[in-house]
């Protein structure tokens, strides 16, 4: 941040944009970590506790959960994380040139705009024991019950673990497919095999471990949300013990209020075990790297790898899998009743369509409303920053910069969500509609500016040069050269940051104080009864409300470049 | 009993005796300040903070909703929670930061240890109940727990909302004999292993199963209606429910290793065939799920023959809110015969009522009479005895042993 700082004071109008984007959301999170600190210390006079000490962290590492609630999140977390990064990199290197990956990257994209509690609820409609696949086989095997399978909630976390791996991989590649052309995968990869390396042989060793270093805060922001979860962890983890994220939310749900500050010290718990976790993976790569220099470098080999048939079956596995637990969402929706072992429902009614549409359809329009807003006001912010760092010289963020760009994805939400939920209250802010908002430009800023700094940083300056010498201004290029030129990129960054202001619950519940609901909210306040008919309402149009705006976003930059056939290549 | 004697001499008389009679009833307790309570009401909105999972429930306060709207002007919104904590959270948060005035609730569905919490730290309006013309037909004597939640006395501080009684829920087609003692139902898990369990700790019902068995256990009973004396005496009284446990887990669902996170999940399960008993704490649910598809045609219900733990729960007003009138009107509203009776019927949600019957005028016992029971839903004399919640303490306690020994 201090370099941006720096920059900031060379003073332009255009500093303005890095200036709201790092104070509005780097500061507030850090006051909100530092609010979630004090209780965690033993600090909450609305309690009438003023005892400072270690005394609630003592109290917490005490609590028989702890201990087993950390491996679980652990092996959880890094476990999906390494998952995806594998995937993704296994996939990205068996297809990055064939044309099937243009094919794949829209289903990817599809994927990753689907939200996480509609994907998992899905899931488990799915996988259950007397799920889907169960009825499938439990009709052809005439089973008389369903199968004493340990799937969803399974103990070791394997079903959570999947769930995560299937909602990260889709971002992986995207990540990896926009860092590819920075490190100059193809000429590194053309030397590699006229040295005589097989394709696969090429990817590992020459091209993967330039990629890596690139992909250290994607990793960091898998890492931190596998981490510290709560809407997937609540559908597909265990319960006994459950993830930590979610012991934090049970302290804090806890009638006996005093268990609030316990919450806080799990929140500080949380928040060291990422930091934990991330240099944990720092110090893995960097032994990799150090450690298979030989494995590196022995010249030509034709091992190891997959090859494209395989890759193309998982990665349409991926897809197919999600799809199909997006379909059982909508058959629970339509169905009356649909008991074991039957395959389809055996009675079907329109009835919680009927009651709710009007409702589902209000709610729309408000997530609707708040996503759009989200997604405009921060593509103002990322597309200012952007010129502003084009006007100083510089093709992106400085490192520190970036980090902080980042840091709402980094710090587990519950820990600071708490702290800024007090400093709302008190100000007077909380369950205003501006306050949720800004809690949504939080997450959806990172994601939209990173997405878009690619496409900028992949323009072809010489266009921009040849309109200066045409007469234009800075402003003049910016909207007539570079906007045209970049309509693609910037609909499918709004597409995915409106898909993450859909997906947004905690810091929706936390702003929001019950006085502004979304889809998500009232889908997870709703489903905490269970009722499969009900969770597929809302689970379905949840996950149909951000793939709508992405087809639309889709077909307008098709259209859009319908005449402009130059900028299609 | 002076109105059945009156009813003897003569038709005429007695019933403009009964009628004066009910009016002084219903009239007596009513403070002056009432009417001007209903003024100062109209036109306010009550942010309504309750349980959302429920979609008989929410369409029963969509009714409320439709109903104080038309009566008294106010309006209602049902803030729907996934759990109630999540708003005693954010009361506390308004508490911290020295809001007292404009809070972000107004009404507060709740009970037992929500309650025990709100009210030690100041974070409830009041008392209002005894101010509500509709209280004075609550059945105070017959149903204690109405003015004692969980032993602690509510002191004008909630309005009794409905009463619960635990109860278990099974398949007649998988499940003939239901067990009538907690000896019987680990018999049966022990000739049945997998099919039977009971919600984490960290839902109600899954400590209220605990405690269920704690009573039947337990030599004395009587004494959990006090808080925990010693560590001696919790361990003393406790010891047959972890004999017990520690017999009844492995035979239960994925051998007591893990447990259904929540009961709405168990009753999925119970429909889906992974289980043969679920547990509920209203004893009409059962019948209302068959009316919604939720559960098949056969399922039904049974109690222990000991007898099992009921409670009523509650709405109170928050410190902070802003609509206070309002909010009293909407909790006299829910007390009203009208709105009980609506509530009572298993079609719409099945609720127990907490009036006493006799005090209502004719036409509203009607309404109570008219109810149909529901095909699963066993009679007053089925449900037999109800036993009273033990004192909040013992359920801290017992929960924490339980994650102790259980929860890892």
């Amino acid at each position: 941040m201090a370099a941006a700082l720096r920059a900031v004071t060379r003073w332009s109008p255009l500093a303005l944009f890095p200036g709201v984007l790092l104070t509005g959301l780097v500061l507030p999170i850090l006051v909100g970590v530092l609010g979630a600190l004090l209780p965690a210390l033993g600090y909450l006079p609305a309690l009438g506790q003023t005892t400072w000490g270690v005394h609630v962290m003592a109290e917490l590492l005490a609590h028989p959960s702890v201990f087993p609630a950390l491996g679980l999140t652990l092996l959880t977390g890094l476990g999906s994380t390494l998952l995806s990064l594998g995937l993704a990199l296994g996939l990205v290197g068996a297809s990055w040139r064939t044309p099937w990956l243009r094919k794949l990257s829209t289903g990817l994209t599809a994927l990753l705009a689907l939200p996480h509690a509609a994907l998992a609820f899905g899931l488990a409609f799915l996988l259950a024991p007397g799920g889907w696949i169960a009825r499938m086989l439990g009709t052809v095997l005439a089973w008389e019950t369903p199968p004493d399978w340990i799937t969803i909630g399974d103990p070791w976390g394997i079903s959570l673990l999947l769930g995560l791996t299937l909602k990260e991989t889709p971002y992986l590649i995207l990540m990896t497919l926009a860092v590819l052309p920075q490190v100059q995968a193809s000429s590194s990869f053309r030397v590699a095999t006229a040295l005589g390396h097989s394709p696969q042989s090429a990817w590992w060793r020459a091209v993967v471990p330039q990629l890596l270093p690139r992909l250290h805060l994607p990793l960091g922001a898998v890492l931190a949300y596998s981490i510290s979860n709560v809407d997937m962890a609540l559908i597909l983890g265990p319960g006994t013990p459950p993830p930590l994220a979610m012991l934090l939310l049970r302290f804090l749900d806890a009638p006996d209020l005093s268990q609030r500050l316990v919450a806080a010290a799990c929140g500080l718990l949380l928040l060291v075990l990422t930091l934990a976790a991330a240099v944990f993976l720092l110090a893995l790569e960097g032994l990799l790297l150090r450690g298979f220099r030989k494995w590196m470098t022995p010249g030509p080999s034709a091992s190891p790898g997959w090859s494209f048939p395989g890759a193309s079956l998982l990665g349409n596995g991926l897809v197919v899998a999600s799809g199909l637990s997006v379909l059982t969402l909508a058959v629970h929706s339509v169905a009356r009743r649909w008991s074991w072992p039957h395959v389809w429902p055996t009675q079907w009614s329109l009835r919680y369509w009927e009651r709710h549409l009007h409702g589902v359809l209000e709610l729309a329009g408000e997530t609707l409303l708040l996503g759009v807003a989200a997604t405009l006001l921060a593509l103002l912010l990322s597309l200012g920053t952007l010129e502003f760092l084009a006007a100083s010289g510089r093709s992106e963020l400085s490192h520190p910069g970036l980090v902080a760009l980042y840091l709402p994805l980094l710090i587990p939400q519950p820990v600071f969500l708490l702290g800024i939920q007090t400093l709302a209250v008190r100000w007077h802010l909380d369950g205003t509609w501006g306050l949720v908002l800004w809690s949504h430009l939080l997450f959806v800023v990172p994601y939209l500016f990173l997405s878009l700094s690619d496409a900028w940083r992949q323009l072809e300056p010489r266009y921009l040069v040849i309109a200066r010498c045409l007469g234009l201004n800075r402003w003049q290029v910016f909207w007539r050269v570079k906007l045209p030129m970049l309509v693609q990129p910037i609909l499918i960054a709004g597409a995915l940051g409106f898909s993450v202001s859909v997906a947004l619950y905690l810091p929706t519940l936390f702003a929001g104080a019950g006085r502004v609901s979304t889809l998500t909210t009232e889908a997870v306040s709703r489903a905490s009864g269970a009722d499969p008919r009900l969770i597929g309402v809302y689970a379905l149009v949840q996950a149909l409300l951000p793939l709508l705006i992405l087809t639309g976003a889709l077909g307008g930059s098709r259209g859009w470049l319908r005449h402009r056939r130059g900028l299609a290549a | 009993m002076p109105n059945l004697m009156l009813l003897r001499r003569g038709k005429r008389l007695a019933l403009g005796l009964i009628t004066s009679l009910l009016l002084l009833l219903t009239a007596s307790p009513v403070p002056a300040a009432w009417p001007d309570v209903v003024q100062a009401a109209r036109g306010q909105t009550v942010y309504f903070n309750a349980w959302g999972g429920s979609e008989e429930i929410n369409a029963y306060l969509e009714w409320v909703a439709e109903q104080v709207d038309a009566r008294y002007g106010v309006t209602l919104e049902h803030v729907k929670l996934a759990n109630t904590t999540d708003a005693v959270s954010r009361i506390l948060a308004e508490k911290a930061a020295g809001r007292t005035t404009g809070g972000s609730v107004d009404l507060i569905w709740i009970n037992g240890e929500n309650f025990a919490t709100m009210k030690e730290n100041g974070l409830l309006h009041g008392p209002f109940v005894e101010q509500l013309p509709n209280f004075a037909l609550v059945d105070v004597t017959g149903k204690p727990t109405t003015v004692l939640d969980f032993h602690v006395p509510v002191d004008g501080l909630e309005a009794p909302w409905g009463m619960a009684q635990f109860n278990f829920v099974y398949d007649s087609t998988r499940l003939t004999t239901p067990p009538t003692s907690m000896a019987e139902l680990l018999r049966w898990a022990q000739a049945h292993p997998g099919r039977l369990s009971y919600p984490h700790v960290s839902d109600f019902l899954g400590s209220t199963f605990l405690l269920q068995a704690l009573l039947e256990l337990t030599p004395d009973p009587s004494v959990l209606s006090a808080p925990v004396q010693s560590d001696e005496q919790l361990a003393q009284l406790t010891a047959p429910l972890w004999a017990y446990l520690d017999q009844l887990h492995p035979a239960l669902w994925r051998n007591g290793q893990d447990f259904p996170a929540n009961n709405a999940l168990q009753r999925q399960m119970l429909d889906n065939g992974e289980l043969d008993i679920s547990l509920s704490f209203n004893p009409a649910d059962t019948s209302a799920a068959i009316a919604s598809g939720a559960l098949p045609e056969t399922a039904r219900t049974f109690v222990l023959r000991q007898g099992t733990i009921g409670n009523t729960h509650f709405v109170a007003i928050p410190f902070n809110s802003s609509a206070t009138e309002a909010a009293q009107v909407v909790a006299n509203f829910l007390m009203s015969p009208e709105a009980q009776a609506h509530k009572q019927d298993p079609r719409v949600w099945g609720d127990g009522t907490v009036l006493d019957l006799k005090q209502l005028t004719p036409e509203d016992r009607a309404r109570f009479d008219a109810l149909p029971r529901g095909v699963a839903t066993l009679s007053p004399e089925e449900l037999g005895t109800v036993r009273p919640n033990p004192h909040p303490d013992w359920k801290n306690r017992i929960d924490a042993e339980w994650l102790q020994r259980y929860g890892q």
